[in-house]
């Protein structure tokens, strides 16, 4: 099939796509505060799992802008970055970060409603914030809603009164208002959603909140506690929807979905494998060729070279015996390892002498041999067609550890020895409070010299072209170490910048042990040393490392050591001394566990030492699915007070991964990670070394393999 | 009316030369390179929205003196929906399945004219059981189950079985490329949950010399005629 013909599908199948009717459950419409509901009033349904939804809603003076999640098909998590007019003073506006939870207790049957219990702006300066007890009943194509509300959503006609609700946030805000839970006035809301077509829907509510914020800062003043809406869905994953609010304000809002565990083009355009080669019978006894098996060896790993280069993969070294190969290969092409070792199988079959038997595939990265997968070629030529052939290969396969290292002599073929790589990059800044988007965009070269078997040369350099990053005035006022609150400093310098420029060494202890050294310039705002040890048996789920680092703190521009600045200057004033010679410093360092649970979890926990001096522990849960897309979240505590921290009281965010050969249906490895963090301030910070062995090593072993075999045969 | 959003003209400035650097390709001494940032937008722009990549010149029709010199079979395959014609020829026998590979990365694997998998077609048939369907075609007709699996977006195989009613229909003569074939005409209506498929195969002695095919959700039906 030529190219085009395959394009051609690919547009009907986008068109289809784009066309198709949507299920009920997903058209389901949000409210403005980007969870499921209508107008301003929560319901209690639930998004399809895993599903990432993000809306923006706008009116005359607000903007509200909600990343949510389905973390499991009960529980549902949102982050919510918005800006309101005229907070402190006219014409000055304020931005609000907001985290919302909400579990539904009871789900929908025939006979009894939903029941989700919710938080709204429970971590935070609370201008948001709410509880709620929710029921909802669909009848055919109308949804009826009830729901009780505290906080805000009990500001409008409370019937009665739990208790009293503090009205200030405690501290520097940030924090998890406990006693703030279901405590004051409560008040019903109810709404009615009618869903007239499959794309449009209608709405009406009545809203249990006063909008005291609102009326205060005179944004409106509500004449009737009605709010009306109408949603029209215009794509597969858009919606947009017009409301009016209190019978006096009108917003819009637009929102997308996303699910990481359906692909937007189905399929995945990887070109065809080499068919397995069935030996004749009687070759499999000849054994002729095995007088020189070292001599054999050198002469396939030669011939071989071209052959796996062309299906993207790098032959690092082969050991031929007379019923049995070893070969040892580098995967930078295919996003799931499991098809990376099923086309080595295929390539093997059909090239390396009948006799053998048994292939041991090694798969590598950075020079560190990561696992041996054993398999029969004999079990290849019989399950190649079978229909079970995913989950049978994968009963007679073993994984174990493949510490002996690299053979002798094996180095990265000569075309990847030096590589360069000049591209565009854009950088983007989110939640400073003076500009909540910023960004540049630029040109970066990267350099990778690889001249000995896990010896690493590599540096980072970029230019900016264009952008308003270097616009930020923002000064810290950390009484902490300045060692992420300068950041924006970093960003000042319109000239070439070395990002990164590094020398690293990656090698196998022992047996389930991987090391790493990295020194130099190890990322913008810091240089130093970096060692690393990861323990980590190919079977198991379970993982230890241990990381030791001495970081001196970069200048903002240039090659230099910036002086220590924050302990003599005063941030606000300016007055105080430098000290040239005295840099800042540090020795950090953390043990980690990691675990990756059966379902889809993944948990990791770090204790130690961080950049400002302080001690403690991060905790990191994520949401892993079998294509490479992770959705999760951290927070950490450290010995530095909600006080000494500052605003926001302690480090937390939100993490993305998408990989991109499920956005675009062909085979890659590249992955956009995308932290969201709310404030960036002094405590709880770390070194953001490269390569840190995990990420490196898990990909590899029987786990995550495991997972994703079905892609072998692919 | 106060403006939702102001956006000054330094930010409209970076947003427009987002659009143009990113459409810059990556240059790189790497074959394999990793997709730059230019081409991962072009790609996944291109995949959401039709994508105006030029055709390349397909064969309009086939002339039987172009493979003279081939001395393997040839399957000439036909896209139902947009008419597009390609040719695949044999490449590789395991036991009683026959794998034909085309000229674009694309494979075809076949039990006795019946497909079992395909590559490189995007929503590819990863694995089937068409024992029911050889079996059926040998003894003329049958009912049987059929299973068909696929991938699906979290890298898991899901497996689609059809229920199935074979049935000798008549008999017909074709002719492929200039060559008749006097055939026996089998037609096969497989149901899965509520979803018709039909097939069509076409015998000549016991052989498939033609067939209408069904392969997957999102690939056109194929026809197979043999060369």
């Amino acid at each position: 099939m030529s190219k085009f013909q395959r394009t051609k599908y690919v547009i009907a199948v986008g068109l289809v796509n784009f066309l198709t009717v949507f299920s009920p459950a997903a058209s389901q419409t949000l409210n403005s505060y980007g969870l499921p509901g209508s107008g301003d009033m929560p319901s209690a349904l639930m998004r399809p799992d895993a599903e990432l939804t993000f809306g923006i809603a706008m009116s005359a003076d607000t903007v509200r802008s909600t990343l949510a999640f389905q973390i499991t098909p009960r529980l549902q998590g949102a982050f919510r970055y918005a800006r309101i007019d005229d907070f402190t003073g006219p014409g000055q506006e304020t931005y609000d970060r907001s985290f919302d939870l909400r579990y539904q207790l009871l789900t929908e049957t025939e006979i009894r409603p939903a029941i989700v219990i919710g938080l709204q702006d429970f971590i935070g300066t609370g201008l948001y914030s709410a509880e709620y007890i929710v029921a909802s009943k669909r009848f055919g194509n109308l949804t009826t809603t009830v729901g009780l509300g505290w906080g805000r959503l009990g500001s409008y006609n409370p019937i009665a009164s739990l208790g009293t609700r503090p009205t200030t946030f405690s501290g520097t805000g940030g924090q998890l208002e406990t006693s703030r839970w279901f405590r004051g006035d409560v008040a019903p809301f109810a709404s009615l959603d009618w869903q007239a077509t499959d794309r449009l829907s209608f709405s009406a509510e009545y809203a249990s909140d006063a909008y005291l914020l609102e009326q205060g800062l005179g944004h409106f003043t509500p004449k009737t506690p009605m709010n009306f809406g109408v949603d029209y869905r215009f794509s597969r994953s858009g919606t947009i929807s017009l409301y009016s609010r209190q019978g006096t304000e009108f917003g819009m809002m637009l929102s997308f979905v996303t699910d990481p565990t359906t692909q937007p083009n189905v399929g995945s355009r990887d070109g065809a494998p080499v068919p397995i080669s069935v030996r004749p019978r009687r070759s499999l006894q000849d054994l002729g060729w095995a007088a020189n098996t070292q001599t054999l060896s050198q002469r396939f790993a030669d011939g071989l070279a071209g052959p796996f280069t062309q299906i993207g993969l790098t032959l690092q070294g082969i050991d031929l015996q007379p019923s049995q190969a070893t070969v040892y290969v580098e995967n930078k092409r295919y996003g799931s390892v499991s098809q990376a070792i099923g086309r080595t199988a295929r390539l093997l079959a059909a090239a390396l002498p009948a006799s053998i038997e048994t292939f041991d595939i090694v798969m590598t990265d950075q020079g560190l041999p990561l696992s041996r997968v054993t398999l029969s070629r004999s079990t290849l030529e019989t399950l190649e067609f079978s229909p079970n052939a995913a989950d049978a290969m994968l009963v007679q396969t073993q994984f174990a550890d493949a510490a002996n290292g690299l053979p002798v002599g094996a180095k990265p073929a000569d075309s990847r020895r030096f590589t360069w790589a000049l591209r565009p990059y854009l950088d983007i800044s989110l939640f400073d409070p003076t500009a909540p988007l910023r960004g540049d965009v630029g040109l970066e070269l990267e350099l990778e010299w690889n001249p000995a078997s896990g010896v690493y040369f590599s540096g980072l350099l970029r230019q900016p072209v264009l952008g308003n990053l270097d616009e930020s005035t923002r000064f810290s006022d950390s009484i902490l170490p300045h060692v992420r609150s300068d950041g924006n400093f970093y960003d000042k310098s319109r000239g070439p910048v070395v990002e990164r420029l590094t020398a690293a060494y990656f090698f196998r202890p022992g047996r389930n042990l991987y090391g790493r050294v990295t020194g130099g310039y190890l990322e913008r705002e810091f240089g130093g040393v970096s060692a690393e040890l990861l323990w980590k048996p190919v079977n198991s789920r379970l993982a230890f490392g241990a990381e030791l680092n001495y970081a001196l703190q970069r200048s903002w521009d240039g090659l230099g050591f910036k002086p220590n600045r924050a302990r003599e200057i005063n941030p606000v004033t300016g007055a105080g001394v430098i000290d040239p010679a005295q840099h800042y410093d540090v020795i950090t360092g953390h043990v980690s566990a990691y675990y990756a649970f059966n379902s889809d979890f993944h948990a990791q926990l770090d204790v130690g030492r961080y950049l400002a001096g302080d001690w403690g522990a991060t905790f990191r849960l994520e949401r892993e699915f079998n294509n490479g897309w992770k959705v999760g979240a951290y927070a950490t505590l450290t010995d530095v007070s909600f006080n000494d921290f500052g605003e926001g009281s302690f480090d937390k965010g939100i993490v993305l991964t998408i990989p991109l050969d499920w956005q675009i249906g062909q085979p890659s490895r590249r992955r956009t990670e995308v932290v969201l963090q709310p404030l960036r301030r002094d405590g709880g910070a770390r070194l953001d070394v490269e390569d840190r062995l995990y990420g490196l090593v898990r990909d590899a072993h029987k786990p995550e393999l495991a997972d994703s075999w079905s892609r072998f045969w692919r | 009316m106060v403006p939702v959003l102001e956006i000054s003209m330094r930010s409209f400035c970076f947003a427009i030369m987002l659009g143009v650097v990113s459409f810059c390709a990556a240059c790189s001494n790497v074959d394999q390179a990793e997709l730059s940032a230019g081409d991962a937008f072009m790609a996944v722009l291109g995949s959401r929205v039709s994508s105006s990549a030029t055709p390349e010149t397909k064969p309009v029709s086939i002339d039987r003196a172009q493979f003279a010199n081939v001395n393997a079979p040839i399957w000439v395959v036909t896209l139902e929906e947009t008419g597009d014609l390609a040719t695949i020829v044999q490449s590789a026998q395991n036991g009683p399945i026959t794998t034909f590979q085309g000229a674009d990365s694309v494979s075809v694997s076949f039990a006795n004219g019946v497909v079992v998998a395909t590559r490189g077609f995007g929503d590819d048939l990863m694995q089937s059981d068409m024992r029911g369907v050889v079996r059926g075609l040998q003894q003329g007709g049958g009912r049987y189950d059929k299973d068909m699996s696929y991938l699906d977006g979290q890298n898991q195989l899901e497996t689609l079985r059809f229920q199935c009613t074979l049935v000798s229909q008549a008999n017909e003569k074709i002719e492929i490329l200039g060559k008749s074939h006097q055939t026996r005409r089998f037609v096969e209506t497989c149901e899965h949950t509520d979803r018709q498929v039909t097939n069509r195969y076409w015998l000549e002695n016991g052989k498939v010399v033609r067939s209408y095919q069904w392969i997957s959700r999102n690939i056109s039906p194929l026809v197979f005629e043999i060369l």
